[in-house]
């Protein structure tokens, strides 16, 4: 091969590597961020489980700590309704001898993701049983809920952002 | 010729490179195909869920047997069978009381999806009006909970069975 033919020839090789570390960043930031988003809905559905268990159930006998368990796994706007509930709850429960426990009908399941926001569907079964003072016998009733919680990664944790019971 | 000295290194340590990258964007591209197949799986997954949902809960005493072949139509196994057995009264059973379900789909969410299999949990709300001879027509609101089950058959997610997470509310 002459000196000229190899010139070229080392030439059109660097040319084409470069092209391929190109393509290469370009496919490996665009796997990143896919496997960024499977790790996002993995982690949601695990939080978003617990969270439901944790904001849907309470016990007038440990109320305080029941809330701030909860109170702990949310963020944004439902923290702030959360609040709210609460408030009424410490008012109430005590008085009713109020004890809810959610306990879920159906496995988490996801209906959108994206790295940093998923959103979970997930059916419960709220057990109550209410005392209040006076009442011979507690009233006990099943409520039902299809509750969709938007999860929402707040530094390595997912926190509920929102809840809606549809 | 002059195939000695620093310029005969060069070419040698390119090609190697170049055969590094390569092999680097085929394992990149398997990937990236891999998570692509995923998320078209999910899709499909979700919106036959959806579509059956609305199948089972939009019936018309009207429209009976057309109903029923959309019901059909998207189910396969156990579901199919509960549905193919009501086939030849399905129409009857409407009629007296001039049924009409309207079904609306709030939330589908993904529980999981393998190549062949899935599980998708729907909530549903569906007006259910009959008007019985003589009477006036009453309404009212369900709402469910349902959890599905989903086979792939000849390239298409047919529903296999439907649960009901408690009775309608």
């Amino acid at each position: 091969m002459t000196a000229a033919r190899r010139g070229l020839l080392t030439a059109v090789v660097a040319a084409l590597c470069v092209a391929l570390l190109a393509a290469d960043v370009v496919l490996w930031l665009h796997n990143r961020h896919g496997a960024a988003v499977e790790r996002a809905r993995s982690q949601a559905v695990a939080a978003a489980r617990e969270a439901a268990r944790d904001i849907l159930s309470y016990d007038y006998r440990s109320l305080k700590t029941d809330i701030a368990k909860a109170k702990s796994e949310t963020t944004g706007l439902f923290a702030k309704q959360y609040a709210g509930t609460a408030g009424t709850l410490l008012a109430q429960a005590a008085e009713l001898r109020a004890i809810v426990q959610a306990t879920p009908a159906s496995p988490p399941a996801v209906v959108s993701a994206t790295s940093d926001e998923v959103v979970v569907l997930v059916f419960v079964d709220q057990a109550s049983v209410k005392q209040p003072a006076g009442a011979k016998t507690p009233a006990t009733r099943i409520d039902q809920s299809r509750v969709q919680m938007t999860m929402t990664k707040v530094g390595d944790t997912w926190k509920v952002s929102q809840l809606a019971a549809l | 010729m002059d195939d000695r000295g620093r310029g005969g290194f060069v070419l040698p340590a390119l090609i190697v490179v170049f055969a590094g990258l390569l092999a680097f964007l085929v394992v990149m591209l398997l990937q990236a195909s891999g998570r692509n197949a995923r998320d078209d799986r999910r899709q499909a997954v979700a919106a036959a869920a959806r579509s059956e949902a609305l199948a089972v809960t939009t019936i018309s005493y009207r429209t009976a047997n057309a109903d029923l072949d959309r019901i059909l139509a998207g189910a396969t196994g156990k579901l199919r069978s509960q549905f193919a057995e009501q086939q030849p009264h399905f129409a009857d059973i409407l009629a007296p009381d001039k049924s009409v379900s309207k079904g609306e789909v709030l939330s589908v969410g993904v529980v999981s999806a393998s190549t062949s299999a899935a599980q998708v949990v729907v909530a549903v709300d569906a007006t259910v009006t009959t008007t019985p001879a003589g009477k006036q027509p009453e309404s009212v609101l369900k709402h469910y909970r349902m959890v599905m089950r989903l086979v792939k058959a000849h390239g298409h997610w047919l529903v296999s069975d439907i649960a009901f997470a408690g009775e309608p509310q």
